[in-house]
């Protein structure tokens, strides 16, 4: 079991993330836009983060060069949730230190094999 | 007309415009009262739906959710689910009758409601919503509707064959504009023969290039002898959209004739062949593009200096002095 | 002369003038009511947008030409990384962020280079449209698409021109550093560009006034409405500019001015009329005159367009005092403009511009202000006088009254029913009871205002330059 931050202004995805996540026995925090999602970052201490790029008040890139600077959550595995899908945006996510990458519509099945794999590699 | 009636007109006017205002007011609290419980709604229905997709019992479901807030729902988590889930999530709203609304409003007199229907079906994208955009399509006396259902019909990969298109959007009566530059893209992976045969046809050079500019979407190498032909057409626009097709296409066999064009009389044509030379990798096209940074024309120079950072990252290990300072 | 002739004659002038300043303030509210009427038609047919920028990336990401923002900044360097971060998020498939240091006396330039990295790069300017010298240019290792121009001190138009000239995209964006950009309003503003086939040459968008708002890092995070009235009134005015005068005019094809908060033009014919001037205080409303007047002298087919959708948020001026600067300045620029494009006016060779849209330029600008004016004063003379009836002036004074708060509501009704952008119904009410109390008190002391840019306009002919620069944030 462990402790997963969403990060996303969209109330349904999160939703179906929280229904997946919960039904493989983890814990679910959200967080509805990017300085929120900094503020849980800090305060939850969760175990992995998914973060969707486009997201009011900080954009997702933005949000995720800041958790890394910050020593708390620069090894916290990240997952990002993206609407395009285009190569160079991929190539800049993984830069900027993303574990993962995913892009909208996703099938919900890889998406958490990719995040049980993340979590057991973190462990 | 005494200042008396002047007076009661405007106090009938005020007071009608207070009542209006009250009515706005009560609305909008009653829209705010009424929100956070949709809220809850909204996502107890994604739940419900997620169950009823990946098979569990779904015990939850309310009968007081209203179809147009399941629709909602639906339509978003359409948006991102992928694969065998979505099917299954499509056939569950079609059961459950939530695109009934839908169709309905797909006739309605305002076009903008068509529009808006337009928009839900393509987003199902099931056969019922096909048919319905197909005929939306075809008899739509409005032709920005007829357009709005041609993207709709693209975007599920059921645009009719490009001859019926031109004829119905009338696309060869008017000036281009980048939707049909998009419309003709995107039916291009099914349609390349059908372009290809319209090329042989008598149209105007604008429409040829179009057609040219589409087939680099094709996704089919049969293409390229065409490309290669256009690309030593006469008229400019042509060997430019030849370029263009080439440079998306990425079939690097096409080096010869695109190096050829580097050197093209017309400024916009050397620019595509630049652009193509990098989208392509074509590593051979250094010396030449060398030769471009010395183009007379300034933007030339500008993509062909673009056009080097781009193919010596790709070979890191290439011996190259570098060109920028 | 006896002196009972004497009277009779005087009696008769402030009649006169009375009902001259009466049908002045007619017109004004008719066309206004027509305004309202055609953008409730528009608004009634028009195509839903897409809903958010997912939807319109998915829609048009492959399509939409690429954009070069334009931020000219002065003395900025408190807020100015914020700013840009924000402009870098913009969704957009492809833009590029060019931030033009107008000579800022702080440590604008400093700020930009730590916060992003920059370092010196030379780019060739594309056209020399400044009048001002170029001090370097910087790009950043971080971001590709972010790029400094450090130049000396000009105004706005000349920082603007500045980047243009080294934008190399087909669409440029100008905006003024503080304007906060809505996350997709790029997205809408490049919109129309897609539908097009070549004519299409500008694009305006609506503006919001951001004040009471909630905003961090350069970004929105929640919308609200000022406690204060100043900044509530002119929530109402924006209103009725933007989602009653500009769509209407745009419809009619007789748009004006795109606001300098925020337009979206064609880059090369920018760069073919010059871009913006350097002589006049208000450079936005005299560049959409020109390219009219270019494109109908050259005869060329062109359009004008205006999305009603917000695009950007600005902050407003807080008290009266920022007020008074800015509506002259308004006032000032327009008369500018009429002047300076006055063989416009009624020319038909103009055609609508001509003969309906600097018309209308003329009857808001330049005889509206004084006549509503001189009727405040005549009105009660005429009533001492005992030439008018004082019930008859109180029911004008009231139809007046309810007019304007008519067209205000009008206008509200379309933001509620059409853009929804208000969060709450207490917002809703906030800006319902400006509309009415903006009639007395606010609504004259504009008209002030607008008589002193009117002052200014004909003691600064000639010497404009000595109008002190001011902070973009005040400009329209």
């Amino acid at each position: 079991m462990a402790k997963i931050l969403i990060a996303d202004d969209d109330a349904i995805l999160t939703e179906m993330l929280r229904f997946r996540l919960e039904g493989a026995r983890h814990q679910v925090v959200t967080a509805a836009d990017g300085m929120e999602a900094l503020e849980k970052a800090g305060s939850e201490n969760p175990d992995l983060i998914i973060l969707d790029s486009m997201m009011p008040v900080v954009a997702g890139p933005e949000v995720l060069a800041r958790l890394r600077d910050a020593p708390q959550t620069a090894r916290t595995p990240i997952v990002m949730l993206t609407a395009r899908d285009g190569e160079k945006d991929v190539v800049a996510a993984l830069k900027s230190g993303a574990n993962e990458y995913m892009t909208k519509p996703f099938i919900p099945k890889e998406l958490m094999v990719r995040i049980q794999k993340l979590l057991v590699r973190a462990a | 007309m005494g200042a008396q009636f002047v007076f009661f007109v405007s106090a009938m006017v005020a007071l009608a415009m207070l009542v209006a205002f009250a009515i706005l007011l009560l609305r909008r609290w009653y829209q705010e009262r009424r929100k956070r419980a949709e809220k809850d709604n909204l996502t107890a229905i994604t739940r419900s739906y997620m169950r009823r997709v990946s098979g569990q019992a779904d015990n939850e479901a309310s009968a007081k959710w209203s179809d147009e807030l399941k629709l909602e729902a639906v339509s978003h988590i359409h948006l991102l689910l992928r694969g065998g889930e979505r099917q299954r999530l499509m056939q569950m709203a079609e059961l459950d009758g939530l695109l009934r609304a839908t169709l309905r409003k797909s006739e309605s007199w305002r076009s903008a409601r068509r529009i808006d229907a337009i928009r839900l079906l393509q987003q199902f994208g099931s056969e019922a919503c096909i048919a319905r955009l197909r005929e939306i399509f075809a008899r739509d006396r409005n032709k920005a509707v007829r357009l709005e259902a041609a993207f709709a019909l693209a975007a599920v990969h059921a645009l009719p064959p490009p001859r019926e298109t031109i004829r119905i959007l009338g696309m060869f009566e008017r000036k281009i504009n980048r939707l049909d530059k998009a419309l003709f893209r995107a039916s291009a992976p099914h349609y390349s023969e059908e372009l290809a045969l319209l090329l042989e046809d008598d149209i105007s050079h604008d429409h040829r290039a179009l057609i040219i500019d589409a087939l680099g979407w094709s996704e089919d190498p049969d293409v390229l002898p065409l490309l290669r032909k256009a690309s030593r057409m006469n008229h400019a626009e042509l060997r430019s959209a030849a370029l263009r097709a080439a440079g998306q296409l990425g079939v690097p066999t096409v080096e010869p004739w695109v190096l050829e064009r580097l050197r093209d009389p017309v400024e916009f044509v050397r620019i595509q062949a630049v652009n193509c030379c990098a989208a392509l990798g074509l590593h051979g096209a250094i010396p030449h593009l060398r030769l471009l940074l010395e183009d007379e024309a300034f933007w030339v120079r500008l993509r062909a200096e673009h056009a080097l950072e781009v193919l010596e990252e790709q070979w890191p290990d290439h011996e190259q002095p570098r060109l920028r300072a | 002369m006896t002196w009972a002739d004497l009277q009779l004659a005087a009696a008769n002038a402030v009649l006169f003038l009375a009902f001259g300043c009466f049908l002045v303030v007619a017109a004004r509210n008719g066309i206004s009511l027509l305004q309202l009427i055609v953008a409730g038609w528009v608004f009634a047919t028009r195509t839903k947008p897409g809903r958010n920028a997912v939807e319109l990336w998915n829609r048009y990401g492959d399509l939409a030409f690429p954009v070069s923002v334009i931020a000219p900044a002065f003395n900025e360097e408190l807020s100015i990384v914020d700013s840009v971060k924000a402009l870098l998020a913009l969704e957009y498939p492809h833009h590029e962020v060019i931030v033009v240091n107008d000579g800022s006396k702080d440590d604008t330039l400093g700020a930009l280079i730590r916060g992003f990295e920059m370092e010196p790069y030379e780019r060739e300017q594309i056209a020399e449209l400044q009048t001002t010298k170029i001090l370097g240019t910087y790009r950043s290792r971080r971001f590709p698409n972010l790029f400094v121009v450090d130049k000396e001190n000009g105004r706005k138009a000349d920082a603007a021109n500045a980047g243009i000239g080294f934008a190399r995209t087909p669409l440029v964006c100008v905006i003024d550093a503080d304007s906060i950009i809505e996350r997709d309003g790029l997205l809408r503003a490049a919109e129309p560009f897609m539908h097009d086939d070549g004519r299409l040459i500008a694009v305006g968008g609506t503006i919001r006034i951001a004040n009471g708002c909630e905003i961090e890092g350069g970004a929105l995070r929640k919308i609200g409405v000022d406690k204060k009235l100043v900044p509530r009134f002119q929530v109402v005015e924006y209103l009725r500019a933007f989602l009653s005068s500009r769509v209407a005019n745009a419809h009619t094809d007789t748009l004006l001015l795109i606001s300098g908060a925020f337009g979206m033009f064609r880059r090369d014919v920018l760069i073919e009329i010059g871009g913006y001037r350097h002589d006049t205080v208000g450079e936005d409303l005299e560049l959409v005159v020109r390219m009219h007047r270019y494109m109908l002298e050259q005869k060329r087919d062109y359009a004008i367009k205006f999305v009603p959708d917000i695009v950007c948020w600005t902050e407003a001026p807080v008290n009266l005092a920022g007020i008074k600067g800015q509506r002259s300045r308004w006032q000032q620029g327009a008369l500018e403009t009429l002047q300076r494009h006055r063989r416009m006016i009624f020319n038909p060779r103009y055609g609508r511009i001509g003969m309906i849209g600097m018309p209308q330029l003329i009857l808001e600008d330049i005889i509206g202000p004084p006549a509503e004016v001189i009727g405040y004063l005549v009105v009660p003379a005429a009533v001492l006088l005992g030439i008018l009836d004082p019930m008859m002036a109180l029911a004008f004074l009231g139809v007046t009254v309810l007019f304007g708060t008519g067209l205000s509501f009008g206008s509200l009704v379309l933001e509620e029913i059409q853009l929804r952008r208000l969060q709450s119904a207490r917002d809703l009410y906030r800006i319902g009871e400006a509309a009415l109390l903006e009639n007395f008190g606010f609504r004259q002391m504009n008209l002030i205002y607008r008589l002193r840019g009117i002052r200014s306009f004909w003691r600064n002919d000639t010497k404009w330059e000595a109008v002190p620069r001011i902070g973009f944030d005040q400009a329209s």
